[in-house]
């Protein structure tokens, strides 16, 4: 089988034809040749070989294989995850994705440490993408709690919805209590009414003031007695007419004047009864001011849990039951069992459309549902699609044809010309190796070697076409001559079956293309089959074992050099009757 | 007679490299020099120190009596110099028509320039073809033509060329070289650097050979055509 | 200069630069400016990845610098459930951002040039917009706070400029060590292939596509990275202006001053032109006034780097550090073998 086949290649560009059903065969390890004057065809039937056009009719096999990209299972994957993406988020937006994050994220961001309520996410997403009812916390200001005395007992109740939250059989003890459930409540739901008690032991006296923190249980009892002592010392002056705090024979404190002394007594005694609590690891409902312990608990859970029921009982918080289409909420409910309650009766009456306002709610959010879902679809047909449409517009490229054994050099000089010689030859190499991003960024052991690897290759093939020594120049700076020799090299580097040389001798004098003649014969031993595009006869005459002639598009004769150059149309469209070289 | 061009060791370079080494060289009006050499031996830099697309570090070059080192190309131009670059440097936004039109930017003379625009046009009839194609689209050898064309469109003084031949098909080149013979006879005075020595020796009437940035001979091209040092290294005999 | 300073200068520049702290007399606001000209330098780095060596111009960096920060906000405070602390938030924010970058490039990966800059000025101003109206994600104009402190084992208290200065100054030292193996890798010499010549590129087998993604993504990911150490340094998000077109293009400056393509300019530059407008800029007019001077430098500062940048690109278009250094070893390109 021949290694590359053209099969009527025919290549339009707008109305005009450049190449007209062309076919010829090269076989493994020849030198082939096109020629023809200029303007023929012969680089757009390299450029159609290589990838860079699709040939408008007509085939190019190469060792029997068209070289398109095949349907793979990644292509599939690829299909699928893209379309998954642009319909998830042509959804997301089109049910108001700043909406939906408050639904679902802000609303459900439970206090500090809280874990987060998944279950109830997940439903509010999906109501929410459904355009379904969704609850809203509100906070109620028209807050106020009452004691009301009910057979013998105390009760404190809230006002607003008479729930009763404590019940004491001491009247004073219900009046204390109230206080103290007062500046809980007013706070209630606010993260900052809870301080944790962890690793600190605090000093409280029976208001429940806070006095000091202190970081192990000793030192709080240090602090406690203290206290205890300065409350129950004395004022003696001192033999230098100081004023001290004395108790059983023990100065306790110095002061200057009896007043400072005295005060301090006060003071202490204010804070006496002290004593050591709250031991580490509990938690505390604090006031707003923070200066008093109201409640002490074993864990967070219980404390946010008490939190949250006096908020509730006390008619603090209040559900609103709206919908995504209509701003003004269906119902207000005190409680959150209650608010489901209601959201499941309201839902069912949305559905049978009970009144005309519900009706017209329900068929809003048919629209809604049909609209996200409509985006959704929408979004995997053309996430999908289009993916399909890339894919198939890249199926034949240069890149996929170069990996699968073709290399080429081109008619004018397509160089790297920013980068060193040596780089350039490397660069050939570098889309067949292997290694990940993680082994370059870290150069470990295996992407050096590696490197080196190709750095040794690319020096053998700079001395194969002659550059030796000119490893480290800039591309740019090389003659010209020289960069069609880089450029042969750099081909080499990318390991191919078949190279094209668009005119390798253009620019070298005809010492130097003898030498390239020797080159590409050299080449050719290595087993490489070359295809070749050259004006000069010098060049392809001898080399060559199969020269096509093109002129204006069109095969005007094939055979070997000497039927070739005997063949009166090339002599007459091509060679002219006198020879050049 | 003052020659209509000379160079006396001139120094150019890139960067910290310095490629040319003291050249010095004649071109007397009438004649056609060329200047050969390997690659990579300065003769481009040459033409461009030349035509001050480079701008030589040291040495002197005097155009017409009038040292133009340092002077920028357009005036350089307007002198009555005129350079086809190598590597096809056309307008490739512009029609083959607009890219030949713009070589006789600097000329007045409607008629001269209807002329040689007709005779550009019988010297490549595919530029006729594609006259209002952009030059973009056409082939690598169909834009060196143009390049050459619109070189010549200018009727310089003197003409430089750099390898006017470069990936031409041979029937063409024979052309090039003919049409290069006849504006010679007309009066116009060629620089031309060429790889196809023997082709450019037979059509100049002396030569320069060029080694690692310096001239290491000259002579009448006849004689040099016939040198067996230049046979063989250059024409690879 | 001699080679082993030559190869050495910049690793002693970093050092120096973490001695700067102790030396007494330092003002704590020094540190504090410091450490934002070294957030900057990895969001710096992070676009010449994408500009400098593959050379497609991505004028929307500040977006991906908008959307780490504003990850690890969301991952961070605690208005939201997530509260996973900052180090975790690093990561995600880091990664995060890179799929973003990934997101953005692949639509757009066979635009160049001018089609390409013009789509990702467009990206930022959607993130623009989308920071600014998405209230209850981003906090709006009240932005996300408070970011917490990083947690360190054996380490409680406030981090304060010092800290954050010196988590900067890892962080960049890291990302320039694993950014200099990367440049000299296969994929550095891939994407330098892709902005010198695509097309040859794609001849040498290889796929233009994954090559720009992968230059997308870890720039991307580096400008994410940036942002979040940027968040938690300003213990917020910060004012969602950080994160405009305007950003962009200033990042883009330290670049073409600097040089693009080059490790060494991207920080240079950064440091340069920061250096110039927070530093400075404040000590000439502190000076000014205490001499009793009515005339602000500060009025006229951008007149002054407007100049210097029309003299820069007349002088030296290549920046102050050239994108490679010419180190031709052999001897000049003349003669034949």
């Amino acid at each position: 089988m021949a290694l590359l086949e053209l099969k009527g290649l025919t290549m339009r560009f707008g109305g005009l034809t450049a190449v007209n059903k062309v076919d010829f065969a090269v076989e493994k390890g020849q030198i082939f040749s096109v020629i023809g004057p200029n303007g023929a065809g012969k680089t757009t039937v390299f450029n159609a070989v290589t990838g860079i056009y699709d040939p408008t009719e007509g085939q190019v096999l190469f060792d029997g294989r068209e070289l398109r990209r095949p349907f793979t299972a990644r292509v599939a994957t690829a299909m699928v995850l893209v379309g998954l993406f642009t319909g998830t988020a042509l959804a997301v937006c089109s049910a108001n994705v700043d909406q939906l994050w408050r639904a679902v994220v802000v609303l459900n961001t439970p206090e500090a440490g809280g874990s987060f309520p998944f279950a109830k996410a997940a439903r509010d997403f999906r109501t929410f993408l459904g355009a379904g009812l969704l609850t809203e916390t509100e906070q109620n200001r028209l807050t106020d709690l009452e004691i009301r005395e009910k057979g013998g007992k105390s009760e404190i109740r809230s006002t607003t919805n008479r729930r009763v939250l404590e019940s004491h059989e001491d009247a004073d003890l219900a009046v204390r209590r109230l206080e103290v459930l007062k500046e809980l409540v007013s706070f209630g739901g606010s993260p900052r009414s809870l301080v944790a008690g962890d690793g600190n032991w605090i000093t409280v006296n029976p208001r429940r003031e806070i006095l000091g923190l202190h970081p192990d249980e000793a030192a709080a009892r240090r602090h406690a007695q203290e206290l205890r002592d300065l409350s129950a010392s004395e004022v003696k002056e001192q033999p230098d007419g100081k004023h001290a705090l004395v108790r059983d024979g023990r100065v306790l404190a110095v002061f200057g004047s009896p007043g400072e002394a005295e005060d301090r007594k006060a003071q202490a005694t204010h804070a006496a009864e002290a004593a050591a609590s709250a031991a580490a690891g509990k938690w505390l409902l604090l006031d707003g001011s923070r200066q008093v312990a109201l409640e002490v608990f074993d864990s967070r859970e219980k404390a946010a849990a008490r939190l949250l029921d006096l908020a509730v009982a006390a008619g603090k918080l209040r559900w609103r039951i709206v919908t995504r289409v209509s701003p003004q909420a269906l119902a207000t409910v005190p409680d959150p069992e209650e608010a489901f309650r209601e959201m499941s009766r309201l839902e069912a009456a949305i559905e049978a459309g009970t009144t005309p306002e519900l009706a017209a709610i329900g068929r809003a959010q048919v629209r809604e549902r049909a609209l996200v879902w409509l985006s959704l679809l929408a979004g995997l047909g053309l996430g999908a699609g289009g993916t399909f449409v890339v894919w198939r517009r890249a199926r034949r490229t240069t890149d996929y044809i170069s990996r699968n054994g073709l290399g080429r050099t081109f008619q004018n000089i397509r160089l790297f010309p920013e980068m060193l010689v040596v780089e350039n030859v490397m660069m050939g190499m570098d889309a067949k190796r292997g290694g990940s991003v993680w082994q370059a960024a870290f150069h470990t052991p295996g992407h050096r070697a590696g490197e080196e690897a190709a750095r040794r290759k690319a020096y053998e093939l700079l001395g194969f076409v002659g550059l030796k020594g000119r490893e480290g120049m800039l591309a740019r700076n090389l003659p010209y001559g020289d960069q069609r020799r880089l450029e042969i090299a750099r081909a080499m580097a990318t390991e191919p079956a078949l190279l094209l040389l668009d005119e390798p001798a253009a620019g070298m004098n005809p010492a130097e293309s003898v030498e390239l003649t020797g080159l590409i014969r050299r080449i050719r031993d290595r087993g490489i089959t070359v295809l070749l595009i050259e004006h000069h006869m010098k060049v392809v005459m001898p080399i060559s074992d199969r020269i096509v002639v093109l002129d204006y598009g069109s095969k005007i004769a094939e055979g070997t050099p000497a039927e070739v150059r005997a063949n009166p149309r090339v002599i007459e469209a091509y060679l002219g009757k006198e020879e050049v070289t | 007679m003052a020659p209509l061009l000379a160079l006396e060791d001139v120094r150019a370079g890139y960067g910290p490299i310095e490629v040319l080494k003291g050249i010095s060289l004649e071109v007397n009006e009438g004649e056609i020099v060329t200047l050969i050499g390997a690659n990579g031996a300065g003769k481009t830099t040459t033409l461009m120190c030349v035509s001050g697309i480079l701008r030589a570090r040291s040495g002197r070059i005097v155009f017409r009596g009038q040292e133009i080192h340092g002077l920028p190309p357009d005036l350089i131009v307007r002198l009555g110099l005129s350079q086809s670059p190598e590597g096809r440097k056309i307008f490739p936004r512009l029609t083959v028509l607009e890219n030949l039109e713009m070589g006789a930017f600097t000329r007045d003379d409607p008629a001269g320039v209807a002329q040689d625009l007709g005779r550009a046009f019988e010297l490549f009839p595919i530029l006729k073809e594609r006259r209002s194609q952009p030059g973009g689209t056409l082939s690598g050898g169909e834009q060196q033509m143009l390049a050459v064309a619109r070189a010549l469109m200018s009727r310089p003084k003197l003409l430089l060329l750099d390898e006017p031949s470069l990936g031409l098909a041979p029937m063409i080149c024979i052309r090039i070289f003919d049409v290069l013979r006849d504006l010679n006879k007309q009066g116009m005075t060629v620089l031309v650097v060429e790889q196809n020595a023997r082709a450019a020796l037979k059509l100049a009437h002396r030569g320069y050979v060029m080694e690692t940035g310096a001239i290491v001979m000259t002579d009448r091209a006849a004689a040099l055509l016939d040198d067996p040092k230049i046979k063989d290294a250059y024409l690879g005999e | 200069m001699n080679p082993l300073l030559r190869r050495c200068w910049p690793l002693a520049a970093l050092a120096a630069l973490a001695l700067l702290p102790w030396i007494p007399g330092v003002p704590s606001k020094l540190v504090l400016q410091l450490k934002d000209i070294l957030i900057f330098s990895i969001l710096a780095l992070g676009l010449n990845v994408v500009v400098g060596y593959t050379g497609l111009l991505n004028l929307g960096i500040a977006a991906f610098f908008g959307i780490g920060a504003y990850l690890t906000g969301i991952l961070t405070v605690s208005t939201f459930p997530f509260q996973t602390g900052f180090w975790p938030a690093l990561v995600v924010a880091t990664v995060g951002t890179g799929l973003a970058g990934v997101l953005l490039a692949t639509p757009t990966l066979r635009l160049r040039g001018d089609y390409l800059a013009i789509v990702t000025l467009g990206f930022g101003e959607v993130i623009k917009f989308a920071i600014k109206n998405l209230e209850n994600i981003t906090g709006g104009s009240k932005a996300l706070n408070p970011i917490p402190d990083p947690s360190l084992p054996g380490f409680s208290g406030p981090w304060g400029e010092k800290g954050y200065f010196y988590l900067a100054l890892l962080i960049l030292g890291a990302v320039l060590l694993l950014l200099r193996n990367l440049e000299r890798s296969r994929l550095g010499r891939m994407w330098m292939a892709i902005r010198e010549d695509e097309l040859a590129a794609a001849c040498m087998g290889m796929n233009a596509a994954t090559v720009k993604l992968s230059a997308f993504a870890i720039g991307s990911a580096l400008a994410g990275l940036a942002g979040s150490l940027y968040a938690v340094s300003l213990d917020q998000t910060g004012d969602p202006s950080s994160y405009t077109f305007n950003r962009s293009i200033t990042v883009l400056c330290f670049l073409i001053i600097g040089g693009m393509g080059n490790l060494k300019g991207a920080v240079v530059g950064t440091f340069v032109l920061m250096g110039y407008d927070n530093i400075l800029t404040p000590w000439i007019d502190g000076r000014l006034q205490a001499a009793g001077s009515k005339v602000q430098f500060g009025d006229f500062k951008l007149i002054v780097f407007g100049l210097a940048l029309i003299a820069m690109m007349r002088f030296r278009p290549e920046g102050i550090f050239p994108s490679r250094r010419i180190h031709d070893t052999t001897e000049p390109c003349v003669g034949v073998e």
